[in-house]
């Protein structure tokens, strides 16, 4: 008799655990990659395969459910202030206009986050327009010692080298308020072109695995600070 | 044997006792009689009036009959006692005296007797005489009869008592003899039940009836007899009753109505008797029965609706308790329940299309199914065997739920756009639907200028659509417009039209906005370029004489302080007004800067300048953009702060410094100009080259088409007249260049002249009108000569053109180079001899008179330098190629010189050397950077530079669309297998030698060190070989579609990459090898978070508790400082 009350229970428990995983299946998602896209002529849509292959590796990695496509959305989208995270990359010239400037500025110091990867030839100009938007901030290198590099994988000599740009070290930057991250600028790494599909640049795997898993630590990074 | 006295004594007494005893019997039972008689009277007369009941009626009989036993027994139980003695007072002695008083003569003499008998014993009398007395005693009583002392007076009194009783009876009954018989004989059949008579009985309808389910039943009593005040209906259920008290109507009936019955029922009317005396308590109907027999009903019914599959929605169940359904048009609703009894038949019927629905059914199961197509109502009607319906059914609404429109949105471009030269738009468009897609297009329509209306029909191109089964989807793709043969002024307007997947109602379609793409044509192009770089040259050049006019104020202003210690109110204000007037110069420079952006933005869209000519742009750019110097504007500030001070002396100084600056501003200004007059004239040389070689196509198109049949005269002489017009506007043009080339001797400003003149006598505008009039005269043979002539004229001078614009570069050059190489000279030369210098200096030693020498040499190489920095200013004028690093290099050595100088004065020898050694590294320096910038100066004129390659990607940019478009073709038509296989293979050819021109290009590029700009093609490649396959394999799919526009993609960004100004010539997209280094030690205190030092000051001064007039000057003060620093910030950028 007790067997069977004790069978009884485990079955209840086994069924619920079920339903309770079935109904967190059919829960939306917990976090969506918003792409910035931006004004000035540079492409800020390259790198097409990139975020869809980072997606898939929070996905497999993470427990973070992530949105399966990725958001664009201009500085001026009502949307914006919906999404934590944003991406931007390019090879070519940023502006940002006055009210954009408004915008951004409100977006970061009110707990936004911007990941800016240079795609080689956005440097000049992004610098330029960051400091219209505070014109009162450095941007500062991160030591490598910073958790962004350890919080899920440890990256012990900061960001990877994907590709050669000017054969400089890559360098990440970062800008602050009140003592949190805000925008993170990553250059002389190209980590979008290395989520993207390998076959894109022939990329070894390694590369893209590093990027990715750099990519994922930005993320959780942004997510939890 | 003869008694003796004693026992005739004894005997008479015991007669007298027995006359006595019978007597009181005879008096007992007459009573017993009368009680009896009594009793008998009021039983009958209760039987009589209440019609008593067998119990009453037996147990009054009992008690009758047993009183009246009861009595008689009593009584012989005590003539039995009196009999036997028992009782004292019937004693002998007691009787004897009874008969003593009786008869007086006896007096106590019998009951002397008595005692004597009894007490002879104890007194010793004589016996003789006791008993002589007790014989006269004896012979005494023989005389008397004992009878006749018994008193019968009671007796006699009890009878006529009897008899009065009986008599009142009599009398009381007499009027109602008839029913005291029928009382008495009631009475004495205590057994038999005789029905009381009632006064009135009921009359019920219905009586006992069968009901259906919730139906009501009326029940109507009437009474016969006599009404009674109130009449009870009594209900009696299975576990409940009630009694009701019955109304009476105006007939006199007394009526009831049992309503919405449920289940079966007894129910009986009745009425109380209102006195108490009534011979009857209750009177009842008989008990009637209301059966209700059970409707057919649903007892359980479960309803599933399933979704059209395109919806993607999943079946459901409907909640048991709604009544509402509401679901997409086309979903199917399953029926399936349970009913409380078997049914012969179930339908379901809809009230507003009036249709019904046979239901299944078995036993007490009913199943059926309906698809929604429209809004109705329906329920479910069962009959069972009996033929009986269900009451009430429930009602379901149907709400069809419609598939939405689909929403289709172009996001980019937005608005209208002109065309460039690849003739593509890249699209990026918002897909919405609620359910999904089914096809995805793009419509246009083409709108010729010469055309009044213009096509207005829509034509669509359909692009593919992968995931149709997305709500939103932001779908991008590459138009390609080549396909519609676009003519220069041509308008395309285009929307996207979307269609969802409804498969119930047909697909929807919804439309996006209306969007226009023009083709400019190259004139207009040019025309819009040159008006830009008009406006950007006058507003360029008031800055030039602005930045004169502040020149010649600071100086004035400088040389007024250096007369007075004190600088007054009015040179105040002065030094305020120049510090503003920078600040409207920052501003109309960033202008100038921003114009020529956005013309070279248009210019690369449309290919209206090489790659060359666009970075000359940029560095033109750059150039404004650093006119202002970050030493002057560190001037500027000096000067501010020093005002602020109010100090005399040291706005004395910030004015002598900003002066050196504004020398500096007032060169960089005037090199700029002079390079924005060289750059326009080789913009303006390569258009007259491009405009020049279009037209020349252009009459060769028209005199072709003019050869053709079919030729559309109006259309011809439209072309001709265009054409024409343009020829005139490029010949203005040709002769501004010339007389722009006329500033600079270097320029083939003659060459130009004569190109020109040669077309004046070409006349090669009139013949272009001439053939326009032959055209719309009809004359198509001789408009067609024209056109050719045209045509040939146009491509001579084309050919003039392009030699003069070869020797424009190559004098240009030239001229360059060789200024260069002076200048590489000098430094060379100035080298060497510090060099020399340096060597003599370096051992000597304490104050040697050489040293004196040795400055005045050094004074004299000093000189030289000066002399060489002008040369490198004026060819900075030249040629972008004297960059900041040669002046620095320069000023360097120029720093280390004066040093020098000084420490050979000062007879330091060792400091001498140092500086002397500096002074030559850094002139080795400078000629290092020289012969930099004239190498690279070399390789950008080179003809084998990026150019080529540009010119060959966009050849095979052209050849792959067309492949493209071929296949497209082949893969939608119905050629026979055989012809199509062969079609093909060839295609798979012509891709497999794009493939290989590829391939040797990108090795070409890699050997010439510029392999790396077209990194993405290695994707390309590959893809080529697939749809080689592919086509080989005579397979042509949507894979295989989306490969070649992935291939055609790719080159064409390759071919952006290769001329679009923001992509940097050193872009890898190689493999980074990881490099070690060790990181900045940590982050900062401030985390880069400058404290706003301004603000802090503000707030501060605001504190200060002035009044509101000066805390409103403050915060002006404040606001321009923070302008002021926000500017430099960028600046330094």
């Amino acid at each position: 008799m007790i067997s069977k009350y004790f069978k009884f229970g485990i079955g209840v428990i086994f069924l619920l655990g079920m339903l309770v995983t079935v109904t967190a299946q059919d829960q939306p998602y917990d976090f969506a990659i918003a792409r910035l896209h931006y004004d000035g002529g540079g492409d800020w849509y390259s790198d097409p395969s990139s975020l869809p292959n980072l997606i898939n590796f929070l996905q497999e990695n993470t427990d973070i459910k992530v949105r399966p496509e990725e958001v664009r959305l201009k500085p001026q989208d009502p949307q914006l202030f919906l999404y934590p995270y944003f991406y931007m990359t390019g090879h070519g010239n940023v502006r940002f206009s006055e009210s954009d400037v408004q915008r951004l500025r409100r977006y970061l110091t009110t707990g936004g986050f911007l990941h800016a990867d240079d795609n080689y030839g956005m440097d000049e100009s992004f610098r330029r327009e960051m400091k219209k938007v505070f014109p009162n901030k450095e941007f500062v290198e991160l030591p490598y010692d910073h958790p962004i590099y350890h919080i899920k994988y440890d990256f012990p000599n900061g960001l990877p080298k994907i590709h050669k740009h000017d054969g400089k070290p890559p360098k990440g930057f970062g800008i602050f308020h009140d003592g949190r991250l805000i925008v993170f600028y990553t250059i002389e790494t190209d980590l979008g072109d290395g989520w993207e599909d390998t076959d894109v640049h022939n990329d070894p795997l390694a590369k893209h695995e590093a990027a990715l898993q750099m990519g994922t630590n930005i993320i959780l990074y942004a997510l939890t600070h | 044997m003869s008694k003796t006295p004693e026992q005739h004594i004894r005997e008479v007494l015991r007669k007298f006792r027995t006359y006595l005893a019978a007597e009181h019997f005879r008096i007992g039972a007459i009573g017993a009689l009368i009680f009896g008689l009594v009793l008998l009277g009021i039983a009958i007369t209760a039987e009589s009036l209440w019609y008593l009941s067998e119990t009453s009626r037996t147990q009054l009989l009992w008690i009758i009959g047993g009183s009246v036993a009861l009595g008689l027994f009593g009584a012989s139980v005590w003539v039995g006692f009196l009999g036997a003695g028992g009782s004292a007072k019937y004693s002998d002695m007691s009787l004897a005296k009874r008969l003593g008083q009786k008869f007086p003569l006896l007096g106590d003499q019998i009951g002397n007797a008595l005692s004597l008998i009894r007490e002879s014993r104890q007194y010793h009398y004589s016996k003789d005489l006791i008993q002589a007395n007790i014989q006269s005693v004896s012979e005494a009583i023989d005389n008397i009869d004992p009878k006749d002392a018994v008193s019968t007076d009671t007796r006699k009194f009890l009878s006529k008592a009897l008899v009065a009783v009986a008599g009142f009876w009599i009398i009381i009954w007499l009027p109602f003899t008839g029913s005291v018989l029928d009382g008495a004989g009631r009475l004495f059949h205590p057994n038999t039940h005789y029905e009381i008579p009632q006064p009135f009985t009921f009359e019920v309808q219905p009586g006992n009836v069968q009901v259906l389910n919730a139906d009501a039943v009326d029940i109507s009593v009437k009474i016969n007899g006599e009404i009674p005040d109130e009449a009870l209906l009594t209900i009696t259920e299975p576990n409940d009753s009630e009694t009701i008290i019955l109304s009476e109507d105006s007939t006199g009936q007394f009526r009831h109505t049992f309503s919405n019955i449920r289940q079966s029922f007894a129910y009986q009317v009745h009425a109380q008797s209102p006195h108490w005396w009534d011979r009857w308590d209750e009177i009842y109907s008989e008990k009637y029965r209301v059966q209700v027999l059970s409707r057919p009903q649903v007892q359980s019914l479960a309803m599933r609706l399933v979704p059209p599959r395109y919806s993607g929605l999943s079946p459901r169940n409907q909640e048991i308790t709604s009544t509402e359904i509401v679901a997409l048009k086309g979903t199917k609703v399953e029926l399936r329940g349970q009913t409380n009894k078997p049914i012969k038949s179930a339908e379901l019927a809809f009230s507003e299309t009036g249709n019904s629905v046979q239901m299944d059914r078995e036993e007490t199961s009913i199943r059926a199914a309906f698809t929604i197509d429209q809004p109705d109502k329906f329920t479910i009607r069962l009959r069972d065997h009996s033929d009986i319906t269900n009451a009430n059914p429930a009602k379901y609404r149907i709400t069809p739920l419609s598939d939405e429109y689909p929403r289709i949105e172009i996001l980019q471009p937005q608005g209208d756009v002109d065309l460039g030269e690849a003739l593509h738009i890249p699209l990026l468009l918002r897909l919405q639907d609620d359910f999904g897609f089914s096809r995805l297009t793009i419509q246009y329509q083409v709108k010729k200028p010469a055309a009044a209306e213009g096509d207005t029909t829509w034509k669509s191109t359909t692009l593919p659509l992968d995931q149709t089964d997305q709500k939103i989807v932001e779908y991008s793709h590459r138009w390609d417009l080549n396909p519609l043969n676009l003519s220069p002024r041509d308008m395309v307007r285009y929307r996207a039209a979307l269609w969802d997947n409804d498969q119930v109602s047909g697909p929807k379609v919804s439309y996006s906005r209306i969007q226009t793409a023009r083709f400019p044509s190259l004139s207009d192009m040019f025309t819009r370029t040159q008006q830009q770089q008009s406006g950007a040259m006058e507003d360029a050049e008031e800055i030039q004489r602005t930045i004169q006019k502040i020149k010649k104020q600071v100086d004035e202003l400088t040389l007024e302080m250096k007369k007075k210690e004190e600088v007054n109110w009015q040179q105040q204000q002065q030094a305020e007004n120049i510090v503003k007037s920078h600040e409207e110069l920052k501003k109309k420079l960033e202008e100038v800067s921003k114009q020529l952006d956005q013309m070279i933005q248009e210019g690369q869209k449309h290919e209206l300048f090489n790659e060359e000519l666009a970075k000359k742009y940029q560095e033109l750019q750059q150039l404004f953009k650093d006119v202002m110097t970050p030493e002057l504007e560190e001037a500027l500030k000096k000067l501010q702060e020093a005002m602020d001070k109010s100090d005399p002396t040291e706005v004395r100084k910030a004015m002598e410094d900003l002066q050196q600056s504004e020398q500096n501003l007032s060169e960089n200004i005037d090199r700029a100009m002079e390079l924005f007059k060289r750059v326009k004239i080789e913009q303006q040389m390569q258009e007259a080259v491009k405009r020049i070689k279009d037209l020349a196509d252009r009459q060769e198109n028209i005199a072709n088409k003019a050869d053709s049949s079919g030729a559309d005269r109006n259309a011809l002489s439209q072309e001709e007249k265009v054409a024409a017009d343009e020829y005139d506007i490029a010949e203005k043009r040709m002769e501004d260049l010339a007389k722009s080339m006329e500033e600079f001797p270097v320029m083939p400003s003659e060459d130009m002249k004569q190109a020109l003149s040669q077309a004046k006598m070409d006349s090669i505008a009139s013949q272009m009108r001439q053939a326009q009039q032959s055209f719309s005269q009809g004359q198509m043979q001789q408009g067609q000569q024209q056109a050719q002539q045209s045509s040939q004229k146009l491509q001579n001078l084309s050919r003039q053109l392009q030699q003069t614009q070869q020797k424009l570069q190559q004098q240009t050059m030239n001229e360059i180079m060789k200024e260069f190489r002076a200048v590489l000279r000098n430094v060379l030369s100035m080298s060497q001899q510090q060099e020399n210098i340096q060597q003599r200096t370096a051992p000597l030693q304490g104050k040697s008179p050489k040293m004196g020498e040795l400055a005045d040499e050094q004074q004299d190489l000093q000189m030289n330098l000066q002399r060489t920095v002008g040369q490198l200013v004026k060819l900075s004028q030249k040629t972008f190629g004297v960059n900041r690093n040669m002046g620095k290099a320069l000023g360097k050595t120029a720093s280390n010189m004066q040093n020098s100088v000084k420490n050979l004065s000062d007879r330091n020898a060792r400091s001498a050397s140092n500086s002397q050694s500096k002074a030559m590294a850094a002139l080795n320096e400078t000629a290092q950077q020289i012969m930099n910038s004239m190498n690279s100066l070399q390789s950008q004129g080179s003809s084998t530079g990026f150019e080529n390659y540009l010119k060959q990607m966009q050849q095979m940019a052209g050849k792959q669309r067309g492949l493209n478009q071929q296949s497209m073709q082949l893969g939608q038509s119905n050629t026979p297998s055989l012809a199509r296989q062969k079609a093909m293979q060839q295609l798979a050819q012509q891709q497999m030698g794009l493939r290989q021109s590829l391939q040797q290009m990108q090795e070409s590029m890699k050997k010439s060190g510029g392999g790396q700009s077209m990194g993405d093609l290695r994707g390309a490649a590959q893809d080529m070989e697939k749809v080689a396959e592919d086509l080989r394999n005579n397979r042509f799919t949507r894979e295989t579609i989306e490969r070649q526009q992935r291939i055609l993609s790719r080159m064409l960004d390759a071919t952006k990459s290769l001329r679009t100004r923001d992509y940097s010539k050193k872009r890898e997209s190689e493999v980074g090898e990881d490099l070690t280094r060790t990181g900045p030690a940590g982050l900062p205190g401030d985390y880069g978070e400058r404290r706003n030092l301004l603000q802090e000051d503000l707030q501060r001064a605001l504190r200060e508790g002035y009044g509101r007039s000066y805390e409103t000057v403050i915060r002006e003060y404040f606001n321009e400082l923070s302008q002021i620093q926000r500017a430099e910030s960028s600046d330094n950028q």
